[in-house]
This record gives structure tokens, sequence and C-alpha cells, in this order.
């Protein structure tokens, strides 16, 4: 089930918020409902994986235990390490078997048959939150659960199951006990899931059919259209998973639940470092508490340190081990997207760029005027990012893809079908532009100051809750309209 | 106390190549480059410093100098 479907908003969301809120009132049956829907949620998709995401709960609360339960230092370490292992294996087992046997292929040139497994929805996303389970048992960040029931709904709770923002259990561990459901709350839910589902329907479906023209253009590749592909597809992949997001993060509110946030406005980053800690925010902060950390902290890294230091080396002794620690993040980074090289490469791509501006490029930078650096980090972020997505959009004939953006192998540097198609879609492409940017909020902000001052607190608060009551209403009658006629509904991240 | 002080704005002094005196309420945001890949080479240089270990819960969860300098007074070893 996808959250902008028809289905999911009046057979599922609907009556789970009825039999949440007028049949049940104590929070165990609460929880009770909550995870009988996350199961009933996860079945409709995946009916026999199901098992295996029990299975992993289980894994995780057996693990979680036993690390708390231990004393030794020793003990905890190989519990957690035993714990980590088995998540691991079942991600790389259900995702990564046909990828590796087929790299093994054709590296020794022999022909091993390539299993079809087909990928377990969303567990690239749930066994990461498992993981930050028990790795924080281990860290005392958390007591173990002991209630299998309520592990059970932190794994499985469908707003977060599928596709993030990827939560981490202490991030919600005081509200699986015990939360607060509010009016205000459930109001500031509804909205901001109304906007989730305007960003998915209203943008990323129209953007994902004009990349998907600019890229299928009968008339053959050219430059225009391979840039103009690119461009929508940037806007489609932002609006597409930043809306799941808000989404998730509104569903969480309706029920009592505070999510992490996962995107603040990635495109106005004015370099590669900046943009990733604006886009898939949880995943980013996962990989660096949980990779990152542990990798810089590790007795090799230790080891190398002092060697360079006492080699005589003191800046490598300071730049190599994050090199090497961010070599290991952005490869993992890439091969967590998906199992195939382009999303290696594009992991790689940005690790890569991220070691450039850490020692070379943000030390350039400093000793320009700022005018002009700013005017390079700007021009040259567009074209970093348009590329990269280039990348990480081809799974197949990625290179012949990459050739087209540089005039490679195309039919000529524009034609009139790609000119047509851009000047079709231009004013979606100025609007979903402006969308990306904080300036819709900035003014909303502004005028709601304004009232404030004029009308009074009070009233104007009435004024905003009205707005968003009219905007709610707006949003879900136009999505309904749009879903109802339209079956171009994909969800990028549902592939990961 | 102030010593400790002292000798930790010597480790920042070193890891973020410019002139640094800490202060208790000094955090990340007071220093250009202090973001997540710096803390954690910064960490590393103070646990040389004053030979002690922090625990991966203490390298995530303090939040200024402060909190740092108190970790370091009850464990250092030198």
């Amino acid at each position: 089930m996808v959250f902008s479907n028809l289905f999911f908003i009046y057979i599922f969301l609907v009556p789970l918020l009825l039999v949440f809120y007028y049949s049940v009132k104590n929070n165990a049956w609460r929880r009770g409902v909550l995870l009988a829907f996350s199961l009933i949620f996860y079945a409709w998709g995946e009916p026999i994986y199901i098992v295996l995401m029990l299975f992993s709960a289980l894994i995780n609360y057996v693990f979680g235990l036993l690390v708390g339960k231990l004393q030794s230092p020793a003990g905890r370490k190989a519990a957690v390490t035993a714990g980590v292992v088995l998540n691991l294996a079942l991600l790389g087992v259900f995702k990564y078997t046909g990828f590796i046997v087929e790299t093994f292929n054709s590296l020794t040139g022999l022909g091993l048959a390539v299993p079809a497994i087909a990928l377990p929805l969303g567990i690239s996303f749930y066994t990461f939150q498992a993981m930050t389970y028990v790795i924080d048992v281990y860290r005392e960040n958390c007591a173990p659960q002991k209630s299998f029931p309520r592990l059970l709904l932190f794994i499985t709770f469908f707003p977060q199951l599928v596709a993030g923002p990827i939560v981490r259990y202490t991030d919600i561990e005081d509200q699986l006990e015990d939360r607060r459901v509010s009016a205000k709350q459930f109001n500031d839910g509804l909205y901001r899931f109304a906007i989730g589902m305007g960003k998915k329907v209203v943008f990323a479906n129209t953007c994902a059919l004009a990349a998907e023209n600019l890229f299928a253009s009968t008339a053959g590749p050219t430059v225009v259209s391979s840039w103009g592909g690119i461009l929508f597809y940037a806007m489609q992949i932002y609006f597409d998973f930043s809306g799941y997001s808000d989404m998730a993060i509104g569903l969480g509110h309706m029920f009592g639940f505070t999510f992490p946030e996962n995107f603040d406005y990635p495109y106005i980053s004015k370099n590669v470092t900046e943009y990733w800690r604006r886009w898939h925010m949880t995943l980013g902060g996962w990989f660096r508490d949980y990779l990152f950390y542990p990798v810089m902290r590790s007795k090799f890294i230790a080891r190398l340190t002092k060697s360079l230091k006492k080699g005589g080396h003191k800046s490598a002794s300071k730049t190599l081990p994050t090199i090497i620690a961010l070599s290991v993040v952005w490869f993992s980074t890439g091969l967590w997207h998906g199992a195939s090289w382009n999303y290696v490469l594009w992991g790689v791509y940005y690790g890569a760029w991220l070691i450039l501006e850490k020692f070379v490029l943000d030390k350039v930078y400093k000793r320009m005027p700022n005018i002009l650096s700013t005017v390079i980090q700007r021009v040259s972020f567009v074209f970093i990012t348009l590329f990269g997505f280039a990348i990480f959009y081809n799974e197949k004939n990625l290179f012949a893809n990459l050739g087209y953006l540089f005039g490679i192998g195309t039919t000529g540097f524009t034609n009139v079908y790609a000119e047509s198609m851009i000047y079709e879609n231009g004013i979606l492409l100025i609007a979903a532009l402006i969308c990306c940017t904080p300036l819709a909020n900035t003014v909303m902000d502004l005028i709601r100051k304004k009232l404030n001052g004029f009308l009074g607190e009070d009233t104007a608060y009435t004024v905003d809750r009205v707005f968003k009551t009219v905007v709610i209403i707006l949003l879900f009658a136009l999505c309904t309209v749009r879903l109802v006629g339209d079956s171009y509904n994909p969800f990028i991240y549902f592939k990961f | 106390m102030n010593e400790i002080y002292e000798r930790l704005s010597k480790v920042f002094t070193e890891v973020f190549d410019e002139d640094i005196t800490v202060t208790p309420d000094t955090t990340a945001a007071d220093i250009e480059d202090w973001d997540s890949l710096t803390h954690i080479t910064l960490i590393s240089a103070i646990e040389d410093e004053f030979r002690m270990k922090f625990s991966m819960k203490e390298v995530v969860g303090m939040n200024n100098v402060g909190e740092l300098a108190d970790i370091v007074a009850s464990r250092r070893k030198r």
C-alpha cells in the first residue's frame, strides 16, 4: 500500500482512525490497534515476507535482551556484534544475493545461476531501524525493551515502515509507552499529511511523466533532453521522497508520535556538504552515528593515526583517517540504495565530493572574495547534483546515458521534441522550483506574525486553523480527483 | 579545572589549525570547522592528551565544552 492511494486513505486510514479514537481509550489497546493495522498494512503488499519481518523483530528482541543482560564487556560486545551481523545477513541474502552472484559471474566468467529473490518491501529501512535498537542498548542509550509487542510495534509501525524517515528506537522509546494525542496535534498531522500528498500528486507524479517523456524521446537523445530529463527527475525525487516523509510524519502526529524530520530544503544548499545535512537527514545521521564514528574509533584507525604521527606526517594523520572512514561510509550509502553498481558509483561520487570539499575546496574558497566563491559554489552545486542524479537514475546503460549529457552519442544538441516538451512543462518546472525553497513558509510566517499583531493571538490562531483546514480539504479533493483517473503513481524509494 | 581548559585549548588549536581558547560555554556553533567529521578527530586528540576514553554515548551526547571537561576531569589519567 502506498500513502497517496485512495484505497489507503479511505479504506485503511479512515477506519483505523475511527477505531483508534472512538472504540478504544487506553494506551495498551491503542498500541494493539496500531500493531494490528501495521501488520495488515505490510501483509497487504507482502503476504509472505511478513514472516521475514517478524523474524527480524524477534532476532532484535532477543539480542536486545541479551546485550542488556550480559555483564562482561566482551560478552556484550560479542552479543551486539552477532545481532548486527544477523541483521546484515538478512539484508544481504534478500537484497544482494543476485547482485553478488552476477558480479562474481562477470569477474570470473562463470555462469552460475542467478537466484531470483524478490526484494522484501521496506527491508532496507526496517533493518536499519531495528539495528539502532540493538546498538543503542549496547551503547546504553536506552534500556532493553522487555515487551515483544512494543518492540514489534516500533519495527512494524506502518507510517515509518517502508520508506523513511529512519526512526531510531531512542526517538520513540518514550512514545511507545505513553503519548499524548490532542486535537491540535491531530490537525497538524492531517495538514502535514495533506501537504505531503499534494507534493506527491501535484509535483512528483507530473514531473515523473515529464522526465520519462524526455528520456524516452522517439526523436533520439539530445543534450537538452538529457539535462532536461534529469532536472525533472531531480524535482520528482525531491517531491516524491520528501512528500512521503511529510505523510509519514503527519501520520505519526495523528497517532500521537513525533518522528524526526527528514528534509530541510536540500536544493537551497550551497555545496555538497550542506546538501547532505538537508537531504534524507535520518539516513545521513544513521551512517554518521552507526558507521562513521565506529570506523573512526576502530583500532585500525587508531593505529594508523599513531604511526602517521610517529613518522612525522602530521597533516596526513589528521586527514587520512577521515578519508578512509568517509570512503567506507559512502560506498555503503551507495550500496544501501540498491543492489546495482550505479548506486555504488553514485555513493562513491558523493564521498569524493565531500572529501574534496572538506580538505581542498573549502580552503580555496576561503581565500576568494565572497561573491566569487558563492557564485562558483552555487553554479557547480547545481551541476554536481544533476550529474549525481544521472548516475542514480540509470541502473541500465549508465555510461551511454551519461555520455548524452555531454553530446556523446546524441542525435544533436537539441531537437523540436525536446524543446516542446520543456516548454509544455515550463510552468510546472517553475512552480516546482519555487516550492522546493522555503519561500512559501517564510511568507506564511510573515503573514502569521502580522496577523498576530492585528488580531491578537487567539483570533490569529483561529484564522490559521481555518486556513489550514481549507488547505486540507482542497488538497484532499484535488488529490482524490487526480488519483481516481491516474494510474501513474510510483514511489521511488519503495525499491530500496 | 583551569588546567584542563588550558590543555583543551591547546588540543583545539592543534586540531582546527587556528588559535582557540575554549570556555565551558563553547559549542560546535562557535567554531566554524567543528562539524561531525572533525568532531571525532577532536575526540581522539583529547583522549590522547588525557589518556582516557569517551564512551560512544558521550561522544554523541556532549553539548558544550563544559560537559566535555567534566567528563575529562572525572576520568583523566594524566
